[in-house]
């Protein structure tokens, strides 16, 4: 099929340009479309429900038909998908925006004991030491069991921190997101009733944890307070750098 | 044939240096890759590297320079300690 596109000005004087499909049989016009022609209707796939989603299929420019598990967007702009699942980039496309969503990732990450010197690597032994992650957009919830079998060379007159969490915190003065401590086994606490709390240290990736030894408020939960055999689990909820 | 294998496939630097490290748990039937698992950690100006992966060694010992350390270690002793 020949298509001749004839390319005349829109002047008052001229005819509208047109393009011309195919050559007409002996007493038939060929088809005619005028370009101040409205098309509708044109492009359609094979099938469609109302709010359906076009998409091609292939490289062909072939317009894939509707499925159940097909998206849809209603007039109001409502996205629903009926099937399938949403993928975030494989890095973070990060966004500034505050009503924009960036980012989901869940995974694990390993709790570790540290006192002032944020090593793993000074002797710490573990029986259980498992931590599972949710970051959706900048917000990581962190949950975790970590349990001490052997000290090695902490010193045990420092703070007790737990590092290895999945991202760094937030930065900024005052942004501290506290821990919860929902259980806890073999401590060495300051007295009995004392509950374990502390906070996600600002631009870090680690727990500063406290011990409620005060009726004003906390005081320090010390290596030598999480002892030899001290097991833990909690949890947090921080907001991330990015 | 199951097979598993393990590798570095996201290390993000930040502004400060701080080397946020995810480590890929990739489980493969037949060749065609049936499950991945996420494990992070982030790694500190001035923090101990031995024992990471050749290729966060690498990223880190250029990005790591006694500047950054330097600076990263500054901001950390400016913070107000509870």
């Amino acid at each position: 099929m020949a298509i001749n596109v004839t390319p005349i000005p829109k002047l008052s004087a001229f005819a509208v340009p047109t393009i011309t499909f195919g050559t007409a049989a002996a007493g038939t016009a060929p088809t005619v479309i005028r370009s101040d022609a409205t098309i509708s209707g044109a492009v359609t796939a094979q099938t469609s429900v109302d709010d359906a989603i076009a998409r091609y299929n292939g490289t062909a420019g072939q317009i894939q038909g509707y499925t159940s598990n097909s998206p849809t967007i209603s007039d109001a702009g409502v996205f629903t998908l009926p099937a399938g699942q949403i993928v975030f980039p494989a890095t973070q496309n990060a966004s500034t925006g505050a009503t924009t969503l960036d980012d989901f990732e869940q995974g694990l990450f390993t709790p570790v004991l540290w006192d002032n010197d944020n090593n793993s690597s000074k002797g710490q032994g573990y029986t259980a030491q498992l931590g599972r992650y949710q970051k959706v957009g900048r917000i990581v919830t962190i949950q975790f069991t970590m349990a001490v079998s052997d000290l090695g060379t902490l010193v045990t007159s420092q703070y007790a921190k737990v590092g290895g969490l999945p991202y760094p915190s937030l930065a900024g003065t005052n942004n501290y997101a506290t821990i919860f401590c929902g259980y806890g086994d073999s401590l060495a606490l300051s007295s009995a009733g004392d509950t374990v709390g502390g906070f996600v240290e600002l631009n870090a990736s680690y727990i500063g944890l406290r011990e409620w030894t005060a009726t004003g408020g906390v005081g320090g939960f010390l290596i030598s307070n999480y002892s030899v055999n001290g097991m833990v689990m909690m949890g947090a909820t921080y907001e991330a750098a990015a | 044939m199951i097979n598993e294998r393990t590798i570095i496939d996201n290390i993000t630097v930040l502004e400060d240096g701080q080397i946020q490290v995810r480590r890929a748990d990739i489980i493969e039937r037949d060749g065609v890759e049936i499950a991945r698992n996420f494990h992070r950690h982030v790694i500190s100006p001035g923090q101990d590297i031995s024992g990471e992966d050749e290729k966060v060694r690498r990223v880190a010992g250029a990005i790591h320079t006694k500047t950054v350390v330097d600076a990263f270690r500054e901001a950390v002793l400016a913070r107000i300690e509870l």
